[in-house]
């Protein structure tokens, strides 16, 4: 699915992301929640007002899920069936949310890294996520 | 309708002032049609697009990018003062245009016929169906372009300029924006039929 120059293009924007998987997770979160406040209701357990903590613990539960899609680009079914049991089964997250985060993902990356975040990096980052996505849904029906 | 507060009003307007036009729409419009390759089907006529460096250096991108952001900025202030103004204009343009049968030459005249439509700066957020109606009408009865294509080229918008402030482009500063997309996007997509 992605190319050569595709997965490094994925693999150096996770070099930037590595080790600061809370801090990239929390920004996203709170960013999805406050440009589409309706996915909030996927996260009851974060409280109507999410508070600091609690948004870096699941952000940082979130990017480490994207590390392991980063590590298994040859094999992200097998790599995420536990999560794409999850979603079909548990979290039923309608898919059309899906293409919300990733929007804010790439918001994220091109505030933090700016003239880093090449074209490339954004074509590539898009096609992967929504791999992910497109993985995490699959068991839906 | 679409309402923004005095504070979204303010972040927009603030931000809005910041942008170089010329760039961002250059930007925004090579970034549609790297990330979204699909999309490039409406620019056929636009010379080399066949690797992201050849289309983020098109001259012909650049220039249609920067003619789609200007319009963008100032399509969405209130265009009372202009539409008596420029209405024949407008009309003349439109309507020589409808017997044009060549999809380039019409987009290129009908956008500088949108442009003398309307003026600078992001003003009035209030009647952005109105603002948008001809436009509208133009995208569906002539581009013949899914509105879909407007939701993508807005999203594309806010990372260029997320991309520019960096972390000046907050979250509330990116829902402010969010929402102005998304507003363009829906009035031009409102006349559709």
């Amino acid at each position: 699915m992605l190319s050569a120059q595709e997965r490094a293009q994925v693999a150096q924007v996770w070099d930037l992301i590595a080790g600061h998987e809370a801090a990239f997770g929390a920004e996203l979160l709170l960013r999805l929640f406050t440009v589409y406040p309706s996915t909030k209701t996927y996260f009851p357990h974060l409280g109507s007002c999410a508070d600091k903590a609690q948004l870096l613990s699941h952000g940082r539960r979130m990017l480490e899920a994207v590390g392991v899609a980063v590590q298994h680009l040859d094999n992200l079914r097998a790599a995420l069936r536990p999560l794409a049991d999850l979603h079909a089964q548990v979290l039923r997250v309608d898919p059309s949310n899906f293409p919300l985060l990733i929007q804010c993902f790439q918001v994220v990356l091109a505030s933090h890294l700016q003239d880093e975040f090449t074209v490339e990096m954004q074509a590539a980052w898009d096609k992967f996520l929504t791999g992910v996505a497109v993985v995490l849904t699959e068991k839906y029906r | 309708m679409v309402h923004f507060s005095a504070e979204e009003k303010a972040a927009i307007t603030s931000l809005w002032g910041k942008v170089n036009v010329e760039d961002a729409g250059g930007e925004a419009l090579g970034r549609l049609l790297v990330v979204y390759p699909w999309t490039q089907r409406f620019f056929d006529n636009f010379g080399n697009l066949s690797s992201a460096s050849a289309i983020m250096g098109n001259p012909k991108v650049k220039a249609h990018g920067k003619k789609v952001l200007t319009s963008f900025g100032d399509a969405v202030k209130n265009m009372d003062n202009l539409k008596g103004t420029f209405a024949k204009l407008s009309e003349l343009h439109c309507d020589k245009l409808h017997v044009d049968p060549e999809n380039f030459r019409l987009l290129g005249n009908v956008l500088v016929c949108v442009l003398n439509s309307f003026s600078d700066g992001l003003k009035n957020l209030d009647n952005l169906k109105g603002t948008f109606a001809k436009l509208s009408e133009l995208h569906c009865d002539k581009l013949h372009v899914d509105p879909e294509n407007f939701k993508l080229l807005g999203n594309v918008l806010v990372c260029v300029l997320a991309r520019h402030f960096g972390r000046e482009f907050t979250p509330l500063a990116q829902a402010a924006y969010q929402k102005v997309v998304a507003g363009v996007a829906n009035a031009l997509a409102h006349k559709y039929h």
